[in-house]
């Protein structure tokens, strides 16, 4: 995972962002939970937030050593870890950026495009328009 | 005199990989603001390397200031 250190508000920022588009593309029931259980539906331990749906058994954000780990269990799942990996960086990334450009003064907004890739607009000054 | 408008698009692409372009800066102004950004990114738990910079015209235009200053 390209994010070194946790910060657990992003963290639940990004996955409330992450619930809302699963629940635009086709998967009903979308909740945040704070528990998810691994292959074995043991809790995983130091959970900051997770996500499941009727079509998903759990996804979530622990803590291991500092550092950002995905975790749940996707065993015959449509979503796989992988795929939800990709997910939770690229937005994790995409919302740090815009909280960067909204502290550096910007007007911002984002749209996800198709093969999870994010654009983040951001602008200030005269006569802007996002 | 520049309208002091400014836009940074960004985009995360499909491998992760950020792609930022920015425009209505002039001079070196882009870069500082680029550095900023980096900044508040590490702040965030994020690991930023810049892996290509392209400078645009924009960076070896001159600031108008629209201000005259007289030396008395």
């Amino acid at each position: 995972m390209k994010i070194k250190t946790v910060n657990e508000a992003l963290v639940k920022q990004t996955m409330n962002a992450i619930g809302k588009f699963l629940a635009e593309h086709g998967h009903a029931g979308v909740q945040l939970v704070d528990k998810v259980g691994d292959f074995y539906a043991r809790d995983i331990r130091n959970l900051v937030i997770g996500v499941v749906a009727d079509d998903i058994r759990g996804f979530g954000i622990a803590i291991q050593d500092g550092k950002p780990i995905v975790v749940g269990d996707d065993y015959m799942q449509r979503l796989t870890i992988q795929n939800f990996t990709k997910m939770f960086e690229n937005f994790y990334t995409a919302i740090s950026m815009q909280e960067a450009l909204k502290a550096m003064g910007y007007q911002v907004n984002a749209t996800v495009l198709p093969k999870m890739e994010i654009a983040v607009r951001g602008v200030k000054g005269a006569g802007y328009g996002v | 005199m520049s309208s002091g408008y400014k836009r940074i698009d960004i985009k995360v692409d499909e491998n992760g990989k950020v792609h930022i372009d920015t425009s209505g800066f002039v001079g070196d102004s882009c870069a500082k603001e680029a550095e900023r950004l980096v900044a508040l990114l590490q702040q965030a738990g994020l690991d930023v390397k810049t892996d290509k910079l392209e400078l645009k015209a924009e960076y070896y235009a001159k600031a108008e200031s629209g201000v005259k200053v007289k030396r008395q």
